[in-house]
């Protein structure tokens, strides 16, 4: 075994959605108001919330949102399945230092070091990788889960691969470092122990008996002589992200901040389970509209021309579907769902084509358009086997399977076609190619027409005449 | 000592030396009428470059003449898109002309904005081979933007515009003044990129058989 650990110190901070240089998150207990995240170069976490007012009067605070965080630890649990199939989270409040919530998430690498390459090549991957997802941490490499914490705690960033070295790396280590309960540790400072190793040295069975089985226990575990079993992490059946917006936001340029998280949080969930989506929701809940009445929620369902998980893409359709929904009121928060899941379809490509990538380029260009200007207003054309011309075709959606069964036998017809037919005050003149047609009497829409081609004004029209009222119709345009 | 001199073709091969020929080399698609391809540069319709037609009114054989292009793109596999047509294309008409229905793409949208900037994302995508589109009113500026984008996308672009407009200047490689005739159409080459303005007569066999 052999663990990165994680340690996200200010998680409960980026779990807010929220990345502003103001923003902290504070603890409460009682009357007393403590700083626990946020603004970590102007102020240390602990900080009482009203020293903190008085020094730096533009920090705004905000209470911790547990949802948030397993939400957002759920997300970056999915990321970081890419680097093991072995995963393990905990956001604790440590008995120490305030309260303070400590963020852990450790990936067991020792069985990917091949696929990636190497420890080296994997670290920097999974760093580069870390940075893009926006979250602030520390990593260590151990072969125990206390250990990596241990380490990506004090910021121990040299790997440790075996067991064996433990001790050493662990011995000139301050013993406040272990995070022990505040009674063990001020017994064991009353010693006169000050260091991991000094502890280390003493016998076990005395250390149990004198401060409890949990003491020894622990540190076996941080050694590997014990195992340490905590329930692995499953990847969950269904996405479902919500971000609270901690202001008002009244246009939809505001929204794309956190939508652009959501997506990519949203892709990682499909990469982790190596599928993608076709169809999604985007709910917009809304604060009181104007006029004080509360606004029923604003739901986007939006629709890929083929299945993806590439966040960009989800994104983009995203953005043109909000570009065209006005807002009815300003928006309070963003809920992103997503339940039925298609593979996307990769399929066996040929080396030498070179058409490839164009169907992927084809059904993003249409997804865009849809998005933009409506289905209806972007088709494809198909036609019906029917001799009345205003039946004979259809539109189509641009990605509905193809089932071209009719053909066309008739006589020429012209390019363009007046739907409805357009009635004419006078009698055309300088008719020619007379063509009768009739029927419909089984559907309901009969027809007795005499079709003519007729020049009007210099072009060419094709006009009938309805036989039954002897009224002139047009109908086409010769083009 | 001086430096021997260069030959002429090492002349010719350094990046700063520009040759007037250069400009005339132009990638186009055959147009299928045979005395129209013989008097553009590079026999057809230009690639990845912007057309403009002027029909002198509406319905004198202007489909026509894009129709067998358009049909032997659509059987090759390529995609053709229609943005805003006048009227609403009659399938039939284009099943007869040999086009393959599937493949085209056809965008009627609510407003003349929403047909330019459709008009701009297909031409900038390149997975359509052509696009029809009959703007409306067309500034300086929404030129320039297609013909950028049929640049990147290397898409050949046909605009159907209104006869008034070619009095505007326009970046356009190609401008064609379209007159009826008898059985055909005059066309006017009064811009072309690459070659000499000059005027031809095509027939339209489909179109005299109708007439």
């Amino acid at each position: 075994m052999l663990w990165l650990g994680l340690h996200l110190p200010q998680f409960s901070l980026e779990a807010l959605g929220d990345a502003s240089a103001s923003q902290v998150v504070t603890g409460r207990r009682g009357a007393r108001r403590w700083v626990i995240a946020g603004a970590a170069d102007r102020i240390a976490p602990g900080t009482d919330w009203g020293t903190v007012q008085v020094l730096h009067p533009d920090l705004r605070a905000a209470e911790r949102k547990p949802r948030a965080e397993r939400e957002t630890m759920q997300s970056l649990v999915a990321w970081a399945w890419r680097y093991g199939s072995e995963l393990v989270w905990e956001i604790t409040e440590s008995e120490l230092d305030f309260g303070l919530p400590c963020a852990l998430l450790w990936v067991e690498i020792g069985a990917s070091l091949k696929l990636y390459g190497g420890l080296a090549a994997l670290l920097a991957h999974f760093d580069a990788g870390f940075a893009e997802t926006g979250h602030v941490g520390s990593r260590a490499v151990a072969p125990t889960l206390e250990a990596a914490a241990l380490f990506a705690r004090i910021g121990l960033t040299e790997p440790v691969i075996e067991r064996e070295q433990l001790p050493a790396a662990l011995d000139a280590l301050p013993l406040a470092s272990l995070m022990l309960t505040p009674r063990t540790s001020e017994a064991l400072k009353a010693i006169g122990l000050s260091r991991i190793g000094e502890l280390l040295a003493l016998p076990a069975a005395a250390l149990g008996k004198r401060h409890g089985a949990q003491l020894v226990t622990f540190l076996d575990r941080l050694l590997g002589r014990r195992p340490d079993v905590r329930p692995r992490w499953r990847p969950p059946a269904k996405f479902q992200r919500r971000i609270d917006l901690l202001g008002e936001v009244e246009y939809t340029e505001g929204l794309l901040f956190p939508l652009q998280r959501m997506t990519r949080e949203l892709g990682n969930f499909l990469k982790a389970r190596d599928t993608g989506l076709q169809v999604f929701r985007l709910t917009l809940v809304h604060g009181r509209a104007s006029g004080g009445r509360p606004q029923a929620d604003t739901v986007l369902d939006l629709r890929l021309a083929t299945s993806a998980r590439d966040p960009e893409r989800l994104l983009r359709v995203l953005r043109e579907q909000l570009s065209r929904t006005p807002l009815p009121a300003p928006v309070r928060s963003l809920r992103l769902n997503a339940e039925q899941f298609i593979e996307p379809a990769t399929g066996q490509r040929d080396l030498f084509d070179a058409t490839r990538g164009d169907d992927e380029a084809w059904s993003q260009l249409v997804e865009k358009l849809v998005a933009r200007l409506g289905a209806e207003a972007v088709t494809s054309l198909g036609l019906i086997a029917d001799h009345r011309p205003e039946r004979s075709w259809r539109t189509r959606a641009c990605d509905a399977p193809l089932a071209e069964v009719a053909r066309v036998t008739a006589p020429p017809r012209p390019i363009w076609l007046i739907d409805p037919p357009k009635p004419l005050s006078t009698t055309p003149k300088a008719l020619a190619a007379a063509e009768r047609l009739e029927g419909g009497w089984w559907d309901g829409g009969d027809v007795l027409r005499d079709y003519y081609h007729a020049d009007l004004h210099g072009g060419r029209f094709w006009v009938f005449q309805d036989r039954l009222t002897s009224a002139w119709f047009l109908q086409g345009i010769w083009a | 000592m001086t430096a021997p001199a260069p030959s002429l073709s090492e002349v010719l091969a350094r990046p700063d030396v520009w040759r007037g020929s250069d400009f005339a080399r132009v990638t186009a698609e055959p147009s299928g009428h045979a005395e129209l391809d013989r008097r553009l540069p590079g026999g057809g319709w230009p690639v990845g470059a912007l057309t403009e037609l002027f029909p002198e009114t509406q319905g004198i054989g202007e489909m026509q003449l894009v129709l067998p292009w358009i049909a032997r793109l659509t059987q090759a596999g390529g995609r053709v898109a229609m943005v805003d047509p006048p009227h609403l294309p009659f399938a039939p008409a284009l099943a007869q002309a040999g086009i393959v229905l599937s493949r085209l793409l056809l965008v009627r949208p609510q407003s003349e904005d929403g047909g330019l900037w459709a008009t701009e994302q297909i031409l900038r995508a390149g997975s359509c081979g052509a696009v029809l589109a009959w703007p409306g009113r067309l500034g300086a500026v929404e030129l320039k933007r297609f013909q950028l984008a049929a640049e990147t996308g290397k898409t050949t672009a046909l605009l159907f515009r209104e006869p008034r407009a070619a009095a505007e200047f326009s970046p356009a490689a190609l401008r064609l003044k379209l007159t009826a005739r008898p059985g055909g159409l005059r066309i006017d080459i009064f811009k072309c990129r690459g070659g000499t303005p000059t005027a031809v007569e095509v027939l339209l066999p489909a179109l005299a058989a109708n007439g």
